[in-house]
């Protein structure tokens, strides 16, 4: 035990005072987060839409008058001069991407089409899309009071979540990263060990009575206690920049971090045994965080995804380890749930076979 | 007593045979050299004794028990200091030593341990801020935190200045004083004759010679070479004419005012040489006794030129 003690504190201290662990431990984690964070949080969250458009009205009647004001009205669209633009400088202004789109409105009352012109590049982003919606919206508005009818059938929109009402998209995206951010340093932070390989200081290591056994799990215990920094940071840098609300279920969120965390330790660990050189074990690490990360849902649900990669997305650790951190941070679930401890389950055979399978990899390159 | 005992080790690394039955035993409190060129099999016959490295075939006992059987009680009893001296290099020297002296269950004080490689004013700095040669003693400092009954030291001044070179000369006589069993690998035949109590000669994985240094020079010759330089060339012709008539001196060469003579008894022939020169008045400027060297024995039973 003091053995154990006494090396803990030794990877404590060659850990703090690595200044690349700070870096990639600390204050990536939290600028991904940031990144990420104001990307994906503003594109998902319908308030904070945007759009400029130019508006050219040509020969200005009372149809085109009372889309003007219409338009106008509307907070999510920034109109771009006071309509008086020709529709050649319109156009000139939407090909250099000065403006988002160019509507044209009718030019004669009894009868007209209102065209809007969009980028051909930006045909298919979400700011196109809405822009058009909303046009469509407002056209319709002002045939249905030229017509003086009323619509019979209203639609309404609403959200419906097994977790509380107060629940974000931010909170959702929030975890997913955190999530993400740990296994990351699962699969990167055995960088040590190959160092330990390449230098020869594990060589040496092995010539005394220690045992390897704690010299790792030492090791493993430090990259819990930087896993539990970095979940604390991130969770209060989530609150605080994008105003998260959490619902938190503290035994359930221990067990699934804690697995968790050993889990993608043990898969780095997997990854240093396929490894001959350093440049080798980052490009795999790399390989299996890219892949990881798009397809279990970190950063939206796996139900986007086309069918192929919805099903690869039920073999993938990161995937059950989002769910899990999902469920005991923002659904408050507890351990007598079935569905945590079935992500607890399946993390627990991934980290078992990593580990089983770099224990014989190891063993076949001394043999050699 | 003897505390290694090697026979017919064998080892090869695909197609080279890098060490071909290399057999010797050291005893109890010796500081035994293994020396050899680069690429000789040296550090491949320590690291088979270290336990590093698995025979091809052979037997090694080590304080009279095997790696196969013994590894854990093997690894208490014994230091080493590796070719590669791989360190924590964010880790202070005292914080190094400590951390070592926690693997084992016999082990000496930190302050001693630092003292004894001359490391005191180093104890808080780290190890990536060492010089070579500090670095080095702190590599042989980790080797002596269990209080070892048996040193292996691979190649410790490899690349070292001077100076950081006769510090660890300094160690390595120290821990002979304190009756440990110094095994140490080298390519530098001064070092070799200086420290060691029998110098292992191997070369192509084989053992050459082995002995004591003085043994070894003295089994290639008996003769020593005296050099005198004179002041005027007739009166070197006629010592030379004098020294052929000494018993002792097997051979007489002059060149100008220089003569080179081969005695057996080089005390013998200078003290008859002077007693000549003062009666006829003659003046020696210089004189120089050549000693053989390792290097020689080296050269006389492989036949190669010595290369570092």
């Amino acid at each position: 035990m003091s053995q154990l003690c006494k090396l803990f504190g030794t990877h404590l201290k060659l850990a703090f005072r690595e200044k690349q662990v700070w870096f990639w431990s600390i204050f990536y984690p939290v600028i991904l987060l940031v990144i990420f964070g104001f990307i994906f949080g503003k594109v998902n969250d319908g308030s904070s839409f945007e759009a400029k458009v130019a508006i050219v009205q040509a020969a200005p009647n009372q149809v085109s008058k009372q889309l003007l004001q219409t338009l106008s009205r509307i907070p999510q669209l920034e109109l771009d001069g006071d309509a008086s633009i020709s529709q050649a400088n319109a156009m000139e202004k939407l090909k250099q991407k000065k403006v988002d789109a160019v509507i044209t409105l009718p030019q004669q009352a009894s009868s007209g089409t209102i065209q809007i012109w969009l980028h051909q590049e930006k045909i298919q982003t979400t700011t196109s899309q809405a822009i058009k919606g909303i046009v469509e919206s407002v056209a319709q508005h002002l045939n249905w009071s030229i017509a003086e009818v009323q619509p019979a059938i209203k639609v309404q929109s609403n959200t419906v979540s097994v977790g509380k009402d107060d629940l974000k998209y931010s909170a959702f995206l929030l975890t997913g990263l955190i999530a993400l951010s740990i296994s990351q340093s699962g699969l990167f932070n055995m960088v040590q060990h190959i160092e330990l390989q390449r230098t020869g200081l594990l060589r040496r290591l092995r010539m005394t009575p220690m045992s390897m056994m704690t010299f790792s799990l030492a090791s493993i215990l430090v990259k819990w206690v930087l896993a539990t920094i970095q979940i604390v940071l991130l969770t209060f840098a989530g609150i605080w920049l994008f105003g998260a609300t959490l619902h938190i279920d503290l035994l359930g969120l221990l067990l699934i971090f804690t697995v968790g965390t050993l889990s993608f330790a043990a898969m780095g660990y997997f990854l240093v045994s396929l490894s001959k050189s350093m440049e080798m074990y980052v490009g795999l690490a790399n390989l299996a965080s890219f892949l990881m990360m798009f397809i279990s849902g970190i950063f939206f649900d796996v139900n986007m995804l086309p069918a192929f990669m919805q099903s690869l997305s039920h073999f993938v650790p990161l995937t059950y380890f989002a769910n899990g951190i999902r469920d005991t941070m923002l659904y408050e679930m507890s351990l007598s749930s079935g569905a945590l401890w079935n992500n607890v389950f399946i993390l627990v055979l991934w980290g078992a076979g990593a580990v089983i399978a770099a224990s014989l990899i190891m063993k076949r390159k001394k043999l050699k | 007593m003897s505390v290694i005992a090697v026979s017919n080790l064998h080892k090869s690394f695909g197609p080279v045979h890098a060490v071909k039955g290399i057999s010797f035993t050291v005893k109890a409190g010796e500081i035994f050299t293994i020396i050899g060129p680069n690429g000789a099999g040296k550090t491949t016959t320590l690291e088979m004794i270290e336990g590093l490295l698995q025979p091809d075939q052979g037997n090694v006992q080590l304080l009279g028990l095997s790696w196969s059987s013994h590894a854990e009680k093997l690894k208490e009893r014994i230091g080493v200091q590796l070719q590669t001296s791989a360190m924590f290099d964010l880790l202070t020297v005292e914080e190094h030593l400590d951390v070592f002296r926690s693997f084992y269950k016999r082990k000496r004080p930190v302050s001693d341990i630092m003292k004894l490689v001359n490391l005191q004013e180093q104890r808080k700095q780290r190890v990536k801020g060492l010089s070579g040669g500090q670095k080095q003693r702190l590599a042989i400092g980790l080797a002596l935190i269990n209080d070892p009954e048996v040193i292996f030291l691979d190649e410790p001044t490899t690349g070292l200045d001077p100076q950081a070179r006769r510090n660890i000369w300094e160690i390595i006589l120290n821990l002979k004083e304190l009756g440990k069993t110094v095994i140490l690998t080298t390519h530098y035949m001064e070092e070799a004759e200086r420290l060691s109590s029998r110098v292992c000669i191997v070369d192509q994985g084989q053992v050459v010679a082995l002995d004591t240094a003085k043994a070894l020079i003295q089994q290639i010759s008996t003769e020593r070479e005296i050099s005198i330089q004179g002041s005027i060339v007739e009166h070197v012709q006629d010592m030379a004419v004098f020294a052929n008539k000494i018993n002792s001196v097997k051979r007489v060469e002059t060149d100008g005012i220089e003569m080179q003579l081969l005695s057996t008894s080089p005390e013998q022939t200078l003290l008859e040489l002077f007693h000549y020169t003062t009666e006829c008045g003659y003046k020696v400027e210089q004189i120089n006794i050549r000693d053989w060297s390792l290097e020689d024995v080296f050269i006389a039973l492989t036949g190669k030129e010595w290369r570092d």
